[in-house]
């Protein structure tokens, strides 16, 4: 399984993807910082994580289009199942490689906190450190959704759209959900909708269902992914 | 070393493979024979555990690729149709990538080295494979299956897309890997099986219709009951002379081949040489040989034979049901 981990590691930073997803989560992430904070002479972070997560929706497709999608067309999955590793250990490793990718560019957006340091603007510890581990938390649900539909295509581009799409969906249901004249579908989107959970987040408040609720996806769509390739085991 | 017993997959409707049981002995090399889409591919497939049978056990070492797919694939080196290969590798990070997945625990160094010589990679170790030739990536992927050392070698078509020195080359390779492995090799041409197997399964629509020794299938090669000639001479006089011999049941006249020559099937009774008495007529006659050819049962023929009785078979069978209707 590490073998695995390693490999994606390297294939991230071998090719483009990994320096381009750094580079501009880390320009966006400063955009944001500057607008919310010392441009709007605040020390408020709950703008900044709303719109930063957000964002997700087109940056995290760009981390999981290639996980499974290019080893189905090269073939290379019959490789990894033929070996002695588990499914779920293959998945597994995809999945906390794109995450590592994921966290390295979280732990350098946090340079900002230096400038709003400079700036004289007081944040208190707790709500920051909640808002990082709210960051990782939507990032890993949604590298989940994207990983699980990677492994539904052999292209990449149709795996970045789609999972874009979906993220889409699931981050702005809430927005349009009060439009929705059925009580019945308003809860289920708002039960799959990523968005309605920030609030809970966004003000640095340890919540413990937000928390749970974002692992759940992430575990099902790890769940979701394992069981596409068992059934492409027995058709 | 290798057992399946009554192995099934369905595509949906479609029997991709059906009710294939066969036995390898350790060290043995089988070579699995078909027409395109016969469904070799499909049973080397469930055997190495990437597809899963519909019904039916597949044990490799004696241990069930189902019921315990880590141990059993730890036993097996595999080498599809197309070779998995990481274009953005370099051979070298390549194996060594393989020699982590499979958690091996050779001396690394000693062990790929002993590998890229085997395979003949050892001049392209650091290259990337996006860059590789057809013919060096088919022995990068040999490379990979013999990773760790397996017991079990499958080779699913490992000559497709190679010039024919390179085809020589990996029909070396493969026949001297066999004895320490146990080997199945997958492949629609005949010359391939015959020179490296011992044993062959030919498989046609999902079912085998022919298991048999490679020596047995040689064996039907030398056969000498019909002959092939071409003779220059007068027509007649010379089928008139054949037809007169002891031993010879039948002459036929295959038409000219050039200006001055002739070729004749000649038919002889069963377990009687007849080439030298003919050269020694045809010399007595003047009449010279310019050509003999013993034409017996080649695997073509057993193969060609194997695939058609089955479809003759069926045929009749959607006759049947035709009627019926």
């Amino acid at each position: 399984m590490f073998a695995i981990y390693k490999r994606e590691m390297r294939s991230y930073f071998t090719t483009p993807i990994g320096y381009v997803f750094l580079a501009v989560f880390a320009a966006v992430s400063a955009a944001f910082f500057a607008h919310y904070t010392y441009m709007a002479e605040k020390a408020d972070l709950s703008g900044y994580f709303r719109t930063m997560v957000t964002a997700y929706v087109l940056m995290i497709p760009v981390l999981t289009m290639k996980c499974f999608a290019d080893e189905l067309k090269g073939k290379t999955d019959q490789l990894l199942l033929t070996a002695p590793v588990s499914i779920t250990g293959v998945v597994f490793a995809k999945f906390f490689a794109a995450l590592c990718t994921y966290m390295a560019g979280v732990l350098i957006s946090m340079i900002n906190f230096i400038f709003l340091a400079v700036n004289n603007y007081k944040v208190q510890t707790g709500i920051a450190v909640g808002m990082l581990l709210g960051m990782i938390l939507v990032g890993a649900a949604c590298i989940a959704v994207g990983i699980f539909i990677s492994a539904m295509t052999e292209s990449q581009l149709v795996a970045a759209l789609l999972s874009l799409v979906v993220l889409a969906v699931m981050q702005f249901t809430d927005v349009f959900n009060n439009a929705i004249p059925f009580a019945w579908l308003r809860t289920v989107l708002s039960n799959i909708s990523i968005g309605s959970r920030y609030a809970l987040l966004a003000d640095g408040r340890f919540d413990f269902s937000a928390i749970l609720y974002y692992l759940s996806i992430a575990g099902v769509f790890i769940l979701l992914t394992i069981r596409v390739f068992e059934r492409k085991r027995w058709h | 070393m290798i057992k399946t017993e009554h192995l099934v997959k369905h595509y949906g409707k479609v029997k991709a493979v059906d009710d294939i049981s066969f036995e390898v002995a350790k060290g043995e090399i089988v070579g699995f024979l078909g027409p395109n889409g016969a469904g070799k591919s499909t049973a080397m497939n469930i055997l190495c555990g990437y597809l899963s049978s519909t019904s039916g056990k597949a044990m490799v070492g004696g241990i069930d690729i189902l019921e315990n797919p880590k141990e059993a694939k730890k036993l097996i080196g595999f080498l599809p149709e197309l070779p998995p290969l990481y274009q953005d590798m370099t051979v070298r990070e390549y194996l060594n990538f393989i020699y982590d997945l499979k958690g091996t625990t050779l001396n690394r160094e000693k062990h790929l080295a002993e590998i890229s010589e085997v395979t003949g990679i050892d001049g392209v170790m650091n290259r990337l494979i996006r860059n590789l030739s057809k013919g060096y990536r088919q022995r990068v992927g040999i490379a990979q299956a013999l990773v760790g050392d397996p017991p079990v070698l499958i080779f699913d078509e490992p000559t497709v897309g190679l010039d024919p020195r390179q085809i020589i080359e990996v029909r070396t390779l493969v026949k001297s890997l066999g004895g320490k492995h146990t080997i199945i090799l997958s492949t629609h041409i005949l010359s391939e099986v015959q020179a490296v197997c011992d044993r062959i399964i030919i498989i046609n629509k999902g079912k085998i219709v022919a298991d048999e020794k490679a020596a047995t299938v040689a064996g039907a090669v030398t056969n000498l009951s019909n002959l092939t000639l071409k003779i220059c001479g007068p027509k007649k006089e010379i089928m008139a002379a054949l037809g007169e011999m002891d031993g010879v049941t039948s002459v036929e006249d295959r038409g000219n081949t050039d200006a001055d020559s002739t070729t004749f099937f000649v038919t002889c009774a069963g377990g009687v040489d007849m080439r030298k008495p003919i050269f020694r007529k045809m010399a007595q006659l003047q009449y010279p040989i310019i050509g003999m050819e013993a034409q017996g049962l080649d695997l073509e023929n057993v193969f060609m034979s194997a695939v058609s009785d089955e479809e003759e078979d069926q045929g009749k069978k959607r006759r049947k049901r035709g009627a019926r209707k």
